[in-house]
Formats: C-alpha cells, sequence, structure tokens
C-alpha cells in the first residue's frame, strides 16, 4: 500500500470500500478493495454538514458531488452501470434487474 | 437502488414489488380526461407525476426505506400513465394492467390494448435498460439539485422533463423522428 493512502487513512480522510471494476481482457466484473476520501469529517469539517445525529442531510453545506450509478464515455463508446458493461446488460439482463442495481 | 445485481430471489421480491405497485388512482385518469388531447407525452408524463404524489401515502418519510417504496412505484406507474394517456387522446379508456405480463410487455399490452409477441417486448425491455442512467447529465444534475434540499423523490422527478428540450429530455422524440424515414425506406424501398 503506498504511503500517502497509509498516511491519509490514518487521518481518517480515506474511508476503505468496495469497487466493481472491469477486468481488461475477459471484460469480466470483479470486486477490488479501493478507498474513496470521506466526503465529511468525522469531526465537522468544511465539507457537508450533519445534524445532530451525524447523519448528513442533502447538500447542505457541500460544494462537489460524484455520481456513482454508471459512468459513460461517448467518444470510446463505452456505457457501465454499477460496473458491468451495456453490451452485457442489454443482452442478458432486464429492465428491473437494472433498475435494481443502478 | 441497490449498488449492486439482485440475487435471484430479491429480483423476483423486486419483479413483484413493481407488479403490486402498477395500480393508479382512478382521479389521475379522470383529470386527463379533461386535458387537451393534442398535448405532448412528456408534458402529460411531467404534469402526472405531481399528481402521483399526491397519493403517495411515503411522501413525509425520509427512510431509505420509504424512499424505495416510492421509486418502485415511480417505475411502476410511470408506463401506465404513459400508456393511458395514450388510449384516453384516442378516445379509448384505459386499460386495466395484466398481471401475468412483465414490466415492459405489460406497458406494451396496456398500450396497444393486444398481447406483444416476445420478441417486441424484448426490444422495449432493452431499451429501457440502456436509458437506465447515463451519468451526470442534465436531468439528472437537474434532479439531484432538488432532491438535496430535501425534497421528495417526485418533486425531483418533475424537474427532468420536457423544459430541457431537444438537445436532452426532448431528445427522444428526435431520434424517432431521425429513425423513422430510414426504417420507411427499408420497408417499402421503392417509396
Amino acid at each position: 500500500m503506498p504511503l500517502f493512502i497509509i498516511a491519509m487513512k490514518y487521518l481518517g480522510r480515506l474511508k476503505s470500500c468496495k469497487k466493481m471494476v472491469h477486468h481488461r481482457d475477459t471484460g469480466e466484473a470483479v470486486v477490488k478493495k479501493s478507498y474513496r476520501a470521506r466526503i465529511a469529517p468525522t469531526e465537522g469539517g468544511s465539507y457537508g454538514s450533519t445534524d445532530s445525529q451525524g447523519q448528513e442531510r442533502g447538500s447542505e453545506g457541500r460544494d462537489r458531488c460524484r455520481h456513482q450509478v454508471s459512468f459513460i464515455d461517448g467518444e470510446k463508446g463505452i456505457l457501465i452501470y454499477r460496473g458491468y458493461r451495456i453490451e452485457d446488460l442489454a443482452e442478458k439482463s432486464s429492465f428491473p434487474e437494472v433498475a435494481y442495481s443502478c | 437502488m441497490n449498488g449492486a445485481l439482485p440475487k435471484r430471489e430479491a429480483l423476483r421480491l423486486f419483479e413483484r414489488q413493481i407488479l403490486e405497485a402498477r395500480e393508479i388512482p382512478a382521479s389521475v385518469f379522470q383529470s386527463f380526461k379533461t386535458w387537451p388531447r393534442e398535448a405532448r407525452p412528456m408534458d402529460v408524463l411531467q404534469a402526472a407525476v405531481p399528481l402521483l404524489a399526491m397519493f403517495d401515502p411515503d411522501l413525509q418519510d425520509e427512510t431509505r426505506e420509504a424512499n424505495v417504496r416510492m421509486a418502485v412505484r415511480l417505475i411502476a406507474r410511470l408506463p401506465v400513465v404513459a400508456a393511458g394517456w395514450h388510449r384516453i387522446r384516442q378516445g379509448l379508456d384505459p386499460l386495466p394492467s395484466d398481471d401475468a405480463l412483465p414490466h415492459a410487455a405489460n406497458f406494451l399490452w396496456q398500450l396497444q390494448g393486444k398481447k406483444p409477441d416476445p420478441e417486441t417486448a424484448r426490444d422495449l425491455d432493452t431499451c429501457l435498460t440502456l436509458h437506465a442512467d447515463h451519468t451526470f447529465n442534465a436531468s439528472t444534475f437537474a434532479c439531484r439539485e432538488v432532491v438535496s434540499t430535501m425534497a421528495h423523490m417526485y418533486a425531483g422527478h418533475r424537474r427532468p422533463g420536457r423544459p430541457l428540450g431537444p438537445l436532452h429530455g426532448g431528445a427522444n422524440a428526435e431520434v424517432m423522428r431521425m429513425l423513422l424515414p430510414w426504417s420507411m425506406r427499408r420497408m417499402w424501398p421503392d417509396g
């Protein structure tokens, strides 16, 4: 693990999460361990605000947001929902199944 | 909604929930009958969402469970609204949903009044899959802007309709307009 990640994790700025990625050759979806930035620092800070129970509410005080459902690259013709290529979903999945996951 | 594809049992339950949520309040169709028949379907759909909101028992509930129930109702009911409007503008009565038919096939049934062949139903289902999400586009941005103020889901859903115009929300109609002459030429090459 790179030293930078260890340091950031120690400082509580990163939290571990699971991420769906595609294998470059086989196209198979695999779950990988990953880290993402903590949007709201635990002790109240500049990003995001929390209510009395420490729950984030809406976009209050937040200056950016992320989109996690899908990934699109129109130039390259890539569309991915939740780690699955659209070609695979179109062929093997159904709309209710996709709606459940998205 | 859940971040990952469902297991078989969860999918069956989800499909069941959609099926059970299809029924829409009769007064929604009653008010449709007073609307101008030449109104565009996208405008009608947009105007119907707040009507559906008024009948939703979970509107004031901010929990995740309540939001999932509302999402299921929206997924289940919007096709019923679209098909119902199509019937009403032709002077016909809306058809009841068919519990034996899955999501896309039921929409075609309620729209056309005849059972679709499996291939057509599958095509529509694929079409819906392709349209399910397109990252942070204009409508998603507008929707998230609204729901980030802790407004309910219906309020967020109202924004991303027709007002976005032919570059986004209205783009589907433009695509159909582009494809139609091509498919005509393929079917009747001489005409």
